[in-house]
């Protein structure tokens, strides 16, 4: 995966936003709120969609994860999962 | 069901989702899935596959249906179908939609006219679907 490390200088506008994002608990960090900034350019740009980075991600969580689920234990957990909805 | 088997394994769910993303149809959803879907990544993967599942989820939908809006719905449909199944139906039914897609076979005994298998769904698109009907 290619990894970019940057150092942006916010002021004015762009650094009051990016605060308010995090204050109002949008985001977790202001590291996090620009790169959904940085995805959400690349959708306007038709460069990728949303979902599909978001598809990737959720592969990735998973392998890191190092867990295997059947089919039979799929189906019992989307069972219980039911009943306690 | 879609979002997770879809996700998990080799299947027409996952055909589903791959059509989804090329834009061949509008995706739209019930809180109650995303919801579910959050959940069942979030006890069986953890709690980062829970936020991701759940935006990966919401950003394939074109609308998601919230519960306040459906209350009509509901309660028209109350006794007619299980009430696991209500919400998802009231908001096909709300948005007045073609298709459920779903494998669930309390659906077809309720004889749910838009209710129609990941199998089937994939075969409107003149795709070549996996044998199980999932």
């Amino acid at each position: 995966m290619v990894q970019e490390k940057l150092l942006v200088r916010l002021s004015g506008t762009t650094a009051d936003i990016l605060n308010e994002l995090v204050r109002r608990g949008y985001f977790a960090t202001k590291s996090e709120a620009i790169r959904a900034g940085i995805l959400r350019l690349g959708e306007n740009f038709g460069l990728f969609k949303q979902s599909m980075h978001y598809w990737r991600e959720l592969s990735e969580e998973i392998k890191r994860t190092g867990k295997q689920m059947t089919h039979s234990e799929i189906m019992e957990a989307l069972t219980r999962l039911e009943q306690e909805t | 069901m879609i979002f997770i088997f879809g996700r998990l394994e080799e299947c027409n769910s996952r055909l589903v989702l791959f059509l989804a993303q090329l834009g061949e149809f509008e995706v739209v959803t019930s809180e109650l899935v995303i919801e579910e879907v959050e959940r069942f990544f979030r006890e069986n993967f953890g709690r980062q596959a829970g936020y991701i599942s759940r935006r990966f989820a919401e950003e394939l939908s074109t609308r998601i249906v919230k519960r306040d809006e459906i209350k009509r719905e509901i309660d028209a449909l109350k006794g007619k179908i299980k009430a696991k199944d209500l919400e998802n139906l009231a908001a096909v039914r709300h948005e007045n939609l073609e298709y459920l897609v779903a494998y669930d076979e309390d659906y077809k005994d309720a004889k749910i006219e838009e209710y129609i298998t990941p199998k089937e769904f994939v075969k409107l698109f003149r795709l070549g679907p996996y044998d199980k009907e999932y």
